[in-house]
Protein backbone atom coordinates (compact mmCIF):
# COMPACT_ATOMS: atom_id res chain seq x y z
CA UNK A 1 0.00 0.00 0.00
CA UNK A 2 2.70 2.37 0.94
CA UNK A 3 4.27 2.50 -2.45
CA UNK A 4 0.45 3.28 -4.13
CA UNK A 5 0.57 6.16 -1.79
CA UNK A 6 3.76 7.45 -2.80
CA UNK A 7 2.57 7.09 -6.70
CA UNK A 8 -0.50 9.20 -5.72
CA UNK A 9 0.92 12.89 -5.69
CA UNK A 10 2.08 11.98 -9.58
CA UNK A 11 -1.41 11.51 -10.78
CA UNK A 12 -3.82 13.64 -12.62
CA UNK A 13 -6.53 15.47 -11.36
CA UNK A 14 -9.96 16.38 -13.27
CA UNK A 15 -11.59 19.51 -12.42
CA UNK A 16 -13.80 17.98 -9.42
CA UNK A 17 -10.29 16.23 -7.46
CA UNK A 18 -10.59 12.91 -8.82
CA UNK A 19 -8.05 11.03 -10.70
CA UNK A 20 -7.91 10.93 -14.29
CA UNK A 21 -8.57 7.42 -15.36
CA UNK A 22 -10.73 6.57 -12.38
CA UNK A 23 -14.10 5.15 -12.98
CA UNK A 24 -15.42 8.41 -11.11
CA UNK A 25 -13.75 10.77 -13.95
CA UNK A 26 -15.75 11.36 -16.74
CA UNK A 27 -14.64 12.51 -20.34
CA UNK A 28 -12.03 15.20 -20.38
CA UNK A 29 -13.67 18.43 -21.51
CA UNK A 30 -11.10 21.03 -23.30
CA UNK A 31 -12.94 24.46 -22.62
CA UNK A 32 -13.79 26.98 -25.85
CA UNK A 33 -14.16 30.34 -26.37
CA UNK A 34 -17.59 29.47 -26.22
CA UNK A 35 -17.78 27.75 -23.25
CA UNK A 36 -16.03 30.16 -21.16
CA UNK A 37 -18.41 32.59 -22.24
CA UNK A 38 -21.65 30.46 -20.97
CA UNK A 39 -20.00 29.89 -18.00
CA UNK A 40 -19.36 33.03 -17.59
CA UNK A 41 -23.03 34.44 -18.45
CA UNK A 42 -24.29 31.39 -16.58
CA UNK A 43 -22.27 32.74 -13.34
CA UNK A 44 -23.67 36.13 -13.52
CA UNK A 45 -27.19 34.82 -13.60
CA UNK A 46 -26.91 33.07 -10.48
CA UNK A 47 -25.39 36.14 -8.49
CA UNK A 48 -28.17 37.73 -9.18
CA UNK A 49 -30.27 34.62 -8.26
CA UNK A 50 -28.07 34.42 -5.33
CA UNK A 51 -29.06 38.20 -4.33
CA UNK A 52 -32.63 37.73 -5.11
CA UNK A 53 -33.16 34.87 -3.44
CA UNK A 54 -36.23 35.12 -1.71
CA UNK A 55 -38.52 36.13 -4.83
CA UNK A 56 -36.80 33.67 -7.16
CA UNK A 57 -36.00 30.47 -6.00
CA UNK A 58 -39.83 28.96 -6.10
CA UNK A 59 -39.97 30.10 -10.04
CA UNK A 60 -40.30 28.21 -13.00
CA UNK A 61 -37.17 29.93 -14.12
CA UNK A 62 -35.44 28.79 -11.36
CA UNK A 63 -36.18 25.28 -11.63
CA UNK A 64 -34.93 25.41 -15.20
CA UNK A 65 -31.64 27.01 -14.41
CA UNK A 66 -30.99 24.22 -11.68
CA UNK A 67 -31.72 21.58 -14.31
CA UNK A 68 -28.82 23.37 -16.41
CA UNK A 69 -26.38 22.87 -13.69
CA UNK A 70 -25.78 25.01 -10.78
CA UNK A 71 -22.00 26.65 -11.23
CA UNK A 72 -19.15 24.85 -9.56
CA UNK A 73 -18.95 28.04 -7.64
CA UNK A 74 -22.24 28.18 -6.33
CA UNK A 75 -22.33 25.01 -5.73
CA UNK A 76 -22.38 24.53 -1.66
CA UNK A 77 -23.63 27.10 -1.02
CA UNK A 78 -27.19 26.29 -3.07
CA UNK A 79 -27.39 23.16 -2.32
CA UNK A 80 -27.09 24.20 1.79
CA UNK A 81 -30.02 26.85 0.50
CA UNK A 82 -32.23 24.35 -1.08
CA UNK A 83 -31.65 21.60 1.49
CA UNK A 84 -32.41 24.41 4.14
CA UNK A 85 -30.07 23.09 5.71
CA UNK A 86 -28.41 26.74 5.71
CA UNK A 87 -30.39 27.76 8.29
CA UNK A 88 -29.87 24.49 10.67
CA UNK A 89 -26.27 25.42 10.63
CA UNK A 90 -26.36 29.26 10.88
CA UNK A 91 -29.04 28.69 14.00
CA UNK A 92 -27.07 25.85 15.53
CA UNK A 93 -23.33 26.79 14.64
CA UNK A 94 -23.46 30.65 14.58
CA UNK A 95 -25.73 31.70 16.68
CA UNK A 96 -23.42 30.77 20.41
CA UNK A 97 -19.91 30.36 18.70
CA UNK A 98 -18.99 28.45 22.32
CA UNK A 99 -22.47 26.50 22.00
CA UNK A 100 -21.87 24.51 18.55
CA UNK A 101 -24.20 21.12 18.72
CA UNK A 102 -22.06 19.80 15.94
CA UNK A 103 -18.78 19.81 18.05
CA UNK A 104 -20.71 18.64 21.02
CA UNK A 105 -21.76 15.76 19.10
CA UNK A 106 -17.70 15.13 18.33
CA UNK A 107 -17.21 14.04 21.93
CA UNK A 108 -19.92 11.42 21.48
CA UNK A 109 -18.90 7.82 20.59
CA UNK A 110 -21.62 5.77 18.85
CA UNK A 111 -19.26 2.72 19.32
CA UNK A 112 -21.35 -0.03 16.44
CA UNK A 113 -21.92 2.62 14.15
CA UNK A 114 -18.19 3.26 14.73
CA UNK A 115 -16.82 0.41 13.93
CA UNK A 116 -18.77 -0.13 10.42
CA UNK A 117 -17.65 3.57 9.52
CA UNK A 118 -13.93 3.04 10.34
CA UNK A 119 -13.91 0.20 7.50
CA UNK A 120 -15.76 2.49 5.17
CA UNK A 121 -14.08 5.84 4.90
CA UNK A 122 -11.04 4.73 2.36
CA UNK A 123 -13.71 2.86 0.57
CA UNK A 124 -15.84 5.46 -0.63
CA UNK A 125 -13.62 8.03 -2.53
CA UNK A 126 -10.45 5.86 -3.16
CA UNK A 127 -9.85 7.79 -6.42
CA UNK A 128 -10.59 11.18 -4.95
CA UNK A 129 -7.40 13.72 -4.26
CA UNK A 130 -9.15 14.66 -0.69
CA UNK A 131 -10.23 10.92 0.51
CA UNK A 132 -7.36 9.02 -0.56
CA UNK A 133 -5.19 6.87 2.03
CA UNK A 134 -2.33 9.19 1.75
CA UNK A 135 -4.39 12.49 2.38
CA UNK A 136 -5.81 12.85 6.23
CA UNK A 137 -8.00 15.86 5.85
CA UNK A 138 -11.19 15.05 4.08
CA UNK A 139 -10.79 11.53 5.31
CA UNK A 140 -11.24 12.45 9.16
CA UNK A 141 -14.27 15.40 7.60
CA UNK A 142 -16.04 12.30 6.53
CA UNK A 143 -15.12 9.87 9.53
CA UNK A 144 -16.30 12.87 11.87
CA UNK A 145 -19.33 13.52 9.84
CA UNK A 146 -20.66 10.01 10.03
CA UNK A 147 -19.76 9.51 13.45
CA UNK A 148 -21.30 12.78 14.59
CA UNK A 149 -24.30 11.77 12.56
CA UNK A 150 -24.87 8.15 14.13
CA UNK A 151 -24.63 10.13 17.50
CA UNK A 152 -27.28 12.50 16.42
CA UNK A 153 -30.09 10.28 15.35
CA UNK A 154 -29.09 7.24 17.04
CA UNK A 155 -32.31 5.32 15.62
CA UNK A 156 -30.01 5.91 11.94
CA UNK A 157 -27.10 5.56 13.29
CA UNK A 158 -24.46 4.33 10.15
CA UNK A 159 -25.73 2.66 7.04
CA UNK A 160 -23.58 2.08 4.40
CA UNK A 161 -24.39 4.33 1.34
CA UNK A 162 -24.34 8.17 3.66
CA UNK A 163 -20.48 8.13 3.11
CA UNK A 164 -21.06 8.70 -0.61
CA UNK A 165 -23.50 11.29 -0.04
CA UNK A 166 -21.52 13.07 2.77
CA UNK A 167 -18.22 12.48 0.77
CA UNK A 168 -20.01 15.01 -2.02
CA UNK A 169 -21.03 17.35 0.02
CA UNK A 170 -17.84 17.42 2.16
CA UNK A 171 -16.19 18.48 -1.78
CA UNK A 172 -18.10 21.79 -1.60
CA UNK A 173 -18.49 22.98 1.67
CA UNK A 174 -16.96 23.25 5.17
CA UNK A 175 -17.49 20.37 7.67
CA UNK A 176 -20.05 21.78 10.10
CA UNK A 177 -21.70 22.63 6.91
CA UNK A 178 -21.88 19.21 5.48
CA UNK A 179 -23.12 17.62 8.63
CA UNK A 180 -26.25 20.29 8.46
CA UNK A 181 -26.63 19.28 4.60
CA UNK A 182 -26.33 15.16 5.71
CA UNK A 183 -28.91 15.66 8.32
CA UNK A 184 -31.39 17.38 6.21
CA UNK A 185 -31.17 14.85 3.31
CA UNK A 186 -30.99 11.89 5.68
CA UNK A 187 -33.89 13.00 7.93
CA UNK A 188 -35.95 15.16 5.98
CA UNK A 189 -35.73 14.10 2.21
CA UNK A 190 -34.75 10.57 2.11
CA UNK A 191 -36.90 9.91 5.53
CA UNK A 192 -36.35 6.33 6.56
CA UNK A 193 -34.41 5.12 3.49
CA UNK A 194 -30.99 4.33 5.84
CA UNK A 195 -33.11 3.03 8.76
CA UNK A 196 -32.86 -0.60 10.32
CA UNK A 197 -35.52 -2.71 8.01
CA UNK A 198 -34.91 -0.51 5.24
CA UNK A 199 -38.86 0.72 5.15
CA UNK A 200 -37.98 3.50 2.91
CA UNK A 201 -36.55 1.68 0.31
CA UNK A 202 -38.97 -1.19 0.03
CA UNK A 203 -41.41 1.57 -0.59
CA UNK A 204 -39.24 3.03 -3.42
CA UNK A 205 -38.59 -0.98 -4.85
CA UNK A 206 -42.48 -1.48 -5.03
CA UNK A 207 -42.98 2.15 -6.77
CA UNK A 208 -40.42 1.41 -8.84
CA UNK A 209 -41.45 -1.63 -10.08
CA UNK A 210 -44.97 -0.08 -10.43
CA UNK A 211 -43.40 2.69 -12.84
CA UNK A 212 -41.39 -0.25 -14.97
CA UNK A 213 -44.27 -2.48 -15.51
CA UNK A 214 -46.56 0.91 -16.92
CA UNK A 215 -43.54 2.65 -18.95
CA UNK A 216 -41.56 0.05 -19.92
CA UNK A 217 -43.82 -3.41 -20.06
CA UNK A 218 -41.25 -5.30 -22.03
CA UNK A 219 -38.28 -4.64 -20.00
CA UNK A 220 -40.35 -5.55 -17.25
CA UNK A 221 -41.41 -8.57 -17.95
CA UNK A 222 -37.90 -9.47 -19.05
CA UNK A 223 -36.31 -8.35 -15.94
CA UNK A 224 -38.99 -10.50 -13.61
CA UNK A 225 -38.20 -13.48 -16.21
CA UNK A 226 -34.14 -13.35 -15.27
CA UNK A 227 -35.54 -13.32 -11.99
CA UNK A 228 -33.03 -9.51 -11.62
CA UNK A 229 -34.61 -8.03 -8.65
CA UNK A 230 -35.41 -3.97 -7.95
CA UNK A 231 -33.01 -4.18 -5.51
CA UNK A 232 -30.17 -5.62 -7.20
CA UNK A 233 -29.81 -2.24 -9.01
CA UNK A 234 -32.30 0.23 -7.85
CA UNK A 235 -30.59 -0.13 -4.01
CA UNK A 236 -27.64 2.13 -5.39
CA UNK A 237 -29.96 4.58 -7.02
CA UNK A 238 -32.30 5.22 -4.10
CA UNK A 239 -29.19 5.16 -1.26
CA UNK A 240 -26.70 7.30 -3.29
CA UNK A 241 -28.41 9.06 -5.64
CA UNK A 242 -26.30 7.44 -8.61
CA UNK A 243 -23.46 9.17 -6.40
CA UNK A 244 -21.87 5.38 -6.36
CA UNK A 245 -21.96 4.48 -9.91
CA UNK A 246 -22.04 7.34 -11.94
CA UNK A 247 -19.44 9.26 -13.53
CA UNK A 248 -19.04 12.80 -11.21
CA UNK A 249 -19.99 15.23 -13.58
CA UNK A 250 -23.13 13.61 -14.01
CA UNK A 251 -23.80 12.34 -10.22
CA UNK A 252 -23.51 16.34 -9.22
CA UNK A 253 -25.96 17.48 -11.78
CA UNK A 254 -28.58 14.97 -10.34
CA UNK A 255 -27.37 16.05 -7.31
CA UNK A 256 -28.23 19.36 -7.80
CA UNK A 257 -32.10 17.90 -9.48
CA UNK A 258 -32.56 16.26 -6.29
CA UNK A 259 -32.33 19.23 -4.35
CA UNK A 260 -34.42 21.32 -5.88
CA UNK A 261 -36.97 18.37 -6.99
CA UNK A 262 -36.58 15.88 -4.57
CA UNK A 263 -36.52 11.74 -5.36
CA UNK A 264 -38.25 12.34 -8.71
CA UNK A 265 -35.20 12.70 -10.66
CA UNK A 266 -34.13 9.43 -9.23
CA UNK A 267 -36.97 7.57 -11.29
CA UNK A 268 -36.60 9.83 -14.45
CA UNK A 269 -32.78 8.92 -14.65
CA UNK A 270 -33.61 5.45 -13.56
CA UNK A 271 -36.36 4.57 -16.39
CA UNK A 272 -34.31 6.92 -18.64
CA UNK A 273 -31.61 4.89 -18.03
CA UNK A 274 -33.40 1.40 -18.37
CA UNK A 275 -35.10 2.11 -21.30
CA UNK A 276 -31.84 2.90 -23.17
CA UNK A 277 -30.76 -0.72 -22.32
CA UNK A 278 -33.94 -1.91 -23.75
CA UNK A 279 -32.96 -3.53 -26.35
CA UNK A 280 -29.79 -6.08 -24.07
CA UNK A 281 -32.55 -6.35 -21.38
CA UNK A 282 -35.13 -7.88 -24.26
CA UNK A 283 -32.45 -10.13 -25.94
CA UNK A 284 -29.64 -10.99 -23.75
CA UNK A 285 -28.65 -13.85 -21.76
CA UNK A 286 -29.41 -13.00 -17.46
CA UNK A 287 -25.69 -12.26 -17.43
CA UNK A 288 -25.05 -10.00 -20.01
CA UNK A 289 -28.52 -8.10 -19.08
CA UNK A 290 -26.95 -7.72 -15.23
CA UNK A 291 -23.65 -6.44 -16.54
CA UNK A 292 -25.36 -3.95 -18.84
CA UNK A 293 -27.17 -2.61 -15.98
CA UNK A 294 -24.29 -2.49 -13.90
CA UNK A 295 -21.47 -1.22 -16.17
CA UNK A 296 -23.25 0.96 -18.65
CA UNK A 297 -21.98 4.43 -18.05
CA UNK A 298 -24.48 7.08 -17.29
CA UNK A 299 -23.71 9.80 -19.68
CA UNK A 300 -24.22 13.30 -19.37
CA UNK A 301 -26.35 12.66 -21.96
CA UNK A 302 -28.83 10.34 -20.81
CA UNK A 303 -29.03 12.53 -17.69
CA UNK A 304 -29.94 15.47 -20.02
CA UNK A 305 -32.25 13.51 -21.99
CA UNK A 306 -34.24 12.22 -18.43
CA UNK A 307 -34.66 15.20 -17.08
CA UNK A 308 -37.57 16.53 -18.53
CA UNK A 309 -39.57 13.01 -18.72
CA UNK A 310 -43.14 13.35 -17.22
CA UNK A 311 -44.03 11.78 -14.50
CA UNK A 312 -46.85 12.36 -12.01
CA UNK A 313 -45.79 12.92 -8.56
CA UNK A 314 -48.53 10.55 -7.71
CA UNK A 315 -46.66 7.74 -8.81
CA UNK A 316 -44.21 8.01 -6.25
CA UNK A 317 -45.47 10.24 -3.18
CA UNK A 318 -44.65 9.66 0.31
CA UNK A 319 -47.99 9.69 2.51
CA UNK A 320 -45.88 13.08 4.17
CA UNK A 321 -44.48 14.51 1.16
CA UNK A 322 -45.81 17.26 -1.11
CA UNK A 323 -45.74 19.32 2.23
CA UNK A 324 -44.09 22.28 1.12
CA UNK A 325 -40.76 22.59 2.78
CA UNK A 326 -39.45 25.72 3.57
CA UNK A 327 -36.60 26.89 1.85
CA UNK A 328 -34.77 30.08 3.06
CA UNK B 1 -7.55 -17.13 -17.06
CA UNK B 2 -11.46 -15.89 -16.78
CA UNK B 3 -12.50 -16.12 -20.55
CA UNK B 4 -16.11 -16.48 -20.31
CA UNK B 5 -16.49 -19.08 -22.76
CA UNK B 6 -19.77 -19.81 -23.88
CA UNK B 7 -20.44 -22.78 -23.43
CA UNK B 8 -20.49 -24.49 -20.07
CA UNK B 9 -22.39 -28.15 -18.41
CA UNK B 10 -22.74 -27.06 -14.96
CA UNK B 11 -23.83 -23.58 -13.81
CA UNK B 12 -23.42 -23.17 -9.79
CA UNK B 13 -24.48 -19.44 -7.77
CA UNK B 14 -22.04 -19.39 -5.25
CA UNK B 15 -22.88 -16.56 -3.00
CA UNK B 16 -20.19 -14.65 -0.85
CA UNK B 17 -21.91 -13.42 2.74
CA UNK B 18 -19.85 -12.25 5.90
CA UNK B 19 -19.26 -8.94 7.70
CA UNK B 20 -18.16 -5.48 6.33
CA UNK B 21 -14.78 -5.44 5.10
CA UNK B 22 -13.37 -8.90 5.89
CA UNK B 23 -12.74 -8.96 1.96
CA UNK B 24 -15.08 -10.46 -0.04
CA UNK B 25 -14.62 -8.21 -2.60
CA UNK B 26 -11.48 -8.47 -3.19
CA UNK B 27 -11.65 -12.56 -2.92
CA UNK B 28 -14.02 -12.30 -5.66
CA UNK B 29 -11.92 -10.26 -7.72
CA UNK B 30 -8.70 -12.29 -6.96
CA UNK B 31 -10.79 -15.33 -8.31
CA UNK B 32 -12.56 -14.29 -11.09
CA UNK B 33 -9.61 -11.76 -12.14
CA UNK B 34 -6.55 -12.42 -10.34
CA UNK B 35 -6.67 -8.63 -8.80
CA UNK B 36 -6.39 -7.68 -5.95
CA UNK B 37 -7.39 -3.68 -5.36
CA UNK B 38 -6.09 -1.40 -2.62
CA UNK B 39 -8.45 0.92 -4.06
CA UNK B 40 -11.88 -0.59 -4.05
CA UNK B 41 -15.50 0.63 -2.79
CA UNK B 42 -17.39 -0.50 -0.06
CA UNK B 43 -20.13 -2.92 -2.05
CA UNK B 44 -23.39 -0.94 -2.17
CA UNK B 45 -26.13 -3.24 -3.85
CA UNK B 46 -25.05 -6.66 -5.67
CA UNK B 47 -22.08 -7.23 -8.13
CA UNK B 48 -21.58 -10.96 -9.71
CA UNK B 49 -18.74 -12.21 -11.42
CA UNK B 50 -17.99 -15.76 -13.17
CA UNK B 51 -14.98 -17.94 -14.24
CA UNK B 52 -15.17 -21.75 -15.62
CA UNK B 53 -13.28 -24.24 -14.11
CA UNK B 54 -13.04 -28.06 -15.74
CA UNK B 55 -14.39 -30.67 -13.54
CA UNK B 56 -13.82 -34.25 -14.68
CA UNK B 57 -13.40 -32.72 -18.39
CA UNK B 58 -17.08 -31.12 -18.07
CA UNK B 59 -16.90 -27.27 -17.53
CA UNK B 60 -18.68 -25.70 -14.49
CA UNK B 61 -19.49 -21.81 -14.75
CA UNK B 62 -19.38 -20.35 -11.36
CA UNK B 63 -21.51 -17.00 -10.87
CA UNK B 64 -20.43 -15.62 -7.85
CA UNK B 65 -22.45 -13.23 -6.02
CA UNK B 66 -21.38 -10.52 -3.61
CA UNK B 67 -22.89 -7.52 -1.64
CA UNK B 68 -22.92 -5.26 1.27
CA UNK B 69 -22.29 -6.90 4.67
CA UNK B 70 -23.67 -4.09 6.82
CA UNK B 71 -26.27 -6.31 9.24
CA UNK B 72 -29.23 -3.98 8.17
CA UNK B 73 -28.92 -5.12 4.34
CA UNK B 74 -30.00 -8.28 4.87
CA UNK B 75 -33.46 -6.73 4.78
CA UNK B 76 -32.91 -6.46 1.38
CA UNK B 77 -31.01 -9.89 0.35
CA UNK B 78 -33.75 -12.43 0.08
CA UNK B 79 -33.89 -12.46 -3.26
CA UNK B 80 -29.65 -12.61 -3.63
CA UNK B 81 -29.62 -15.96 -2.09
CA UNK B 82 -32.24 -17.49 -4.83
CA UNK B 83 -31.11 -20.13 -6.62
CA UNK B 84 -28.23 -20.14 -4.96
CA UNK B 85 -26.18 -23.83 -4.57
CA UNK B 86 -22.84 -22.65 -2.68
CA UNK B 87 -22.09 -19.84 -0.16
CA UNK B 88 -18.78 -19.22 0.76
CA UNK B 89 -19.31 -17.25 4.86
CA UNK B 90 -16.09 -15.33 4.96
CA UNK B 91 -14.56 -13.61 7.97
CA UNK B 92 -11.49 -11.77 8.91
CA UNK B 93 -8.54 -13.57 10.71
CA UNK B 94 -7.76 -10.02 12.32
CA UNK B 95 -10.99 -9.38 13.78
CA UNK B 96 -12.19 -11.58 16.19
CA UNK B 97 -15.57 -9.90 16.46
CA UNK B 98 -16.01 -10.77 12.29
CA UNK B 99 -15.59 -14.09 13.53
CA UNK B 100 -18.26 -14.02 16.54
CA UNK B 101 -20.73 -13.09 14.07
CA UNK B 102 -20.51 -16.26 11.97
CA UNK B 103 -23.49 -18.08 13.36
CA UNK B 104 -25.52 -15.32 12.59
CA UNK B 105 -24.45 -15.76 9.57
CA UNK B 106 -25.28 -19.44 9.30
CA UNK B 107 -28.61 -18.37 11.11
CA UNK B 108 -28.90 -16.43 8.11
CA UNK B 109 -28.90 -18.88 5.31
CA UNK B 110 -30.90 -21.32 7.31
CA UNK B 111 -33.55 -18.56 6.89
CA UNK B 112 -33.32 -17.69 3.44
CA UNK B 113 -30.97 -19.36 1.32
CA UNK B 114 -31.62 -23.30 -0.23
CA UNK B 115 -31.72 -26.36 2.97
CA UNK B 116 -29.10 -28.16 0.73
CA UNK B 117 -26.66 -25.40 0.12
CA UNK B 118 -22.96 -25.98 0.59
CA UNK B 119 -21.11 -23.73 2.63
CA UNK B 120 -18.19 -23.29 3.38
CA UNK B 121 -16.19 -21.28 6.17
CA UNK B 122 -13.23 -19.02 5.22
CA UNK B 123 -10.73 -16.81 7.05
CA UNK B 124 -9.52 -14.43 4.94
CA UNK B 125 -6.26 -12.06 5.08
CA UNK B 126 -3.32 -15.19 6.46
CA UNK B 127 -1.35 -12.58 4.91
CA UNK B 128 -1.09 -10.44 8.70
CA UNK B 129 -0.28 -13.03 10.84
CA UNK B 130 0.96 -11.06 13.67
CA UNK B 131 -2.59 -9.32 13.70
CA UNK B 132 -4.13 -12.74 14.12
CA UNK B 133 -7.25 -13.19 16.33
CA UNK B 134 -8.97 -16.14 15.70
CA UNK B 135 -6.41 -19.36 15.61
CA UNK B 136 -6.61 -22.25 13.12
CA UNK B 137 -7.41 -24.85 14.86
CA UNK B 138 -10.42 -22.98 16.73
CA UNK B 139 -12.11 -22.12 13.42
CA UNK B 140 -11.51 -25.81 12.13
CA UNK B 141 -13.30 -26.86 15.36
CA UNK B 142 -16.57 -24.09 14.59
CA UNK B 143 -16.53 -25.60 11.02
CA UNK B 144 -16.62 -29.44 12.37
CA UNK B 145 -19.28 -28.46 14.22
CA UNK B 146 -21.35 -27.22 12.07
CA UNK B 147 -20.21 -29.44 8.81
CA UNK B 148 -18.14 -27.35 7.22
CA UNK B 149 -15.13 -27.22 5.08
CA UNK B 150 -12.81 -24.60 6.56
CA UNK B 151 -9.98 -22.56 4.24
CA UNK B 152 -7.69 -19.75 4.94
CA UNK B 153 -7.15 -17.30 2.13
CA UNK B 154 -5.71 -14.02 1.55
CA UNK B 155 -7.16 -11.97 -0.99
CA UNK B 156 -4.11 -10.04 -0.96
CA UNK B 157 -1.47 -12.13 -1.93
CA UNK B 158 -3.27 -14.82 -3.56
CA UNK B 159 -2.74 -17.67 -1.13
CA UNK B 160 -5.73 -20.25 -1.24
CA UNK B 161 -7.79 -17.90 -2.57
CA UNK B 162 -7.95 -20.79 -6.01
CA UNK B 163 -8.11 -23.83 -3.70
CA UNK B 164 -10.99 -22.71 -1.87
CA UNK B 165 -13.04 -21.57 -4.31
CA UNK B 166 -12.15 -24.83 -6.20
CA UNK B 167 -12.80 -26.70 -3.44
CA UNK B 168 -16.38 -25.53 -2.87
CA UNK B 169 -17.21 -26.10 -6.42
CA UNK B 170 -15.92 -29.48 -6.56
CA UNK B 171 -18.17 -30.42 -3.34
CA UNK B 172 -21.13 -29.18 -5.33
CA UNK B 173 -20.13 -30.77 -8.53
CA UNK B 174 -20.13 -34.30 -7.02
CA UNK B 175 -23.36 -33.72 -5.69
CA UNK B 176 -24.85 -32.18 -9.02
CA UNK B 177 -23.29 -35.44 -10.89
CA UNK B 178 -24.51 -37.69 -8.37
CA UNK B 179 -27.97 -36.22 -8.53
CA UNK B 180 -27.56 -36.89 -11.89
CA UNK B 181 -26.45 -40.55 -12.41
CA UNK B 182 -29.26 -41.48 -9.64
CA UNK B 183 -31.70 -40.79 -11.77
CA UNK B 184 -29.89 -42.59 -15.12
CA UNK B 185 -31.41 -43.26 -18.22
CA UNK B 186 -34.17 -40.09 -17.64
CA UNK B 187 -32.32 -36.62 -18.68
CA UNK B 188 -33.45 -35.01 -15.42
CA UNK B 189 -30.87 -32.96 -14.18
CA UNK B 190 -32.18 -30.43 -10.79
CA UNK B 191 -33.34 -27.35 -11.93
CA UNK B 192 -30.83 -25.34 -10.18
CA UNK B 193 -27.46 -27.35 -12.10
CA UNK B 194 -29.27 -27.07 -15.56
CA UNK B 195 -27.30 -25.24 -17.97
CA UNK B 196 -29.28 -23.01 -19.33
CA UNK B 197 -27.71 -21.46 -22.40
CA UNK B 198 -30.78 -19.87 -24.54
CA UNK B 199 -32.08 -17.67 -21.07
CA UNK B 200 -29.56 -18.66 -18.31
CA UNK B 201 -31.94 -18.37 -15.72
CA UNK B 202 -29.62 -17.51 -12.85
CA UNK B 203 -30.17 -21.15 -11.23
CA UNK B 204 -33.28 -19.85 -9.56
CA UNK B 205 -34.37 -22.65 -8.28
CA UNK B 206 -37.77 -23.82 -10.47
CA UNK B 207 -38.08 -20.83 -11.93
CA UNK B 208 -41.11 -18.75 -10.64
CA UNK B 209 -42.32 -18.17 -13.99
CA UNK B 210 -44.70 -14.88 -13.50
CA UNK B 211 -42.87 -14.06 -10.36
CA UNK B 212 -43.06 -10.35 -10.59
CA UNK B 213 -39.28 -10.04 -10.34
CA UNK B 214 -40.26 -7.33 -7.94
CA UNK B 215 -38.96 -6.90 -4.25
CA UNK B 216 -39.27 -9.21 -1.57
N1 LIG C 1 -4.23 -7.44 4.33
C1 LIG C 1 -5.31 -7.80 3.66
N2 LIG C 1 -6.28 -6.90 3.42
C2 LIG C 1 -7.37 -7.31 2.72
C3 LIG C 1 -7.51 -8.64 2.24
N3 LIG C 1 -8.70 -8.73 1.60
C4 LIG C 1 -9.26 -7.50 1.67
N4 LIG C 1 -8.47 -6.65 2.35
C5 LIG C 1 -8.74 -5.22 2.67
O1 LIG C 1 -9.85 -5.18 3.54
C6 LIG C 1 -10.71 -4.12 3.20
C7 LIG C 1 -12.08 -4.66 2.88
O2 LIG C 1 -12.03 -5.44 1.71
P1 LIG C 1 -13.33 -5.69 0.81
O3 LIG C 1 -12.97 -6.70 -0.22
O4 LIG C 1 -13.87 -4.39 0.34
O5 LIG C 1 -14.31 -6.32 1.92
P2 LIG C 1 -15.88 -6.64 1.85
O6 LIG C 1 -16.57 -5.52 2.56
O7 LIG C 1 -16.05 -7.93 2.59
O8 LIG C 1 -16.25 -6.75 0.42
C8 LIG C 1 -10.06 -3.39 2.04
O9 LIG C 1 -9.37 -2.30 2.54
C9 LIG C 1 -9.12 -4.40 1.45
O10 LIG C 1 -7.99 -3.79 0.89
C10 LIG C 1 -6.45 -9.57 2.50
O11 LIG C 1 -6.46 -10.75 2.14
N5 LIG C 1 -5.39 -9.09 3.22
MG1 LIG D 1 -17.65 -5.67 -0.64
Amino acid sequence: MVEENQAAEAHTLDRYGFIVSSDEHGPLRQPTRQSIEKEHERIQKWTWMLNHWQGFHHTRKFRQRVRKGIPEQFRGVVWQKLLASRVLYEHHELENPFKSVYSALLTQTNEEAAITIEKDITRTFPSHAMFRSDNTAGKDALEHNLNAFACYKPEVGYCQGMGFIDGVLLMYMSEKEAFWALRQIVVDRMPGIFNTGFPMLQVRFKQWNKLLSKREPAIFKALARHNIDASFYTTQWFMTLFIYAAPFEVAVRIFDCFCCEGVKIVFRVGLTYIAALKKTILKAPFEQVMVAIQRTPLTLELFESAIDLKLKSAEFALPDEGRKVMVR
Amino acid sequence: MAESEEYYDYLFKLVLIGDSGVGKSNLLSRFTRNEFLYESKSTIGVEFATRNLKMEGKTVKAQIWDTAGQERYRAITSAYYRGAVGALLVFDITKRATYDNVDRWLKELREHADPDIAIMLVGNKTDQPHLRGVSTAEAQQKAREAKLSYFETSALSGDNVEASFTELVKEIYSIASRAQIDVAGSSWVPTQFRPDHAESVPLGGPAKPASNGGCC
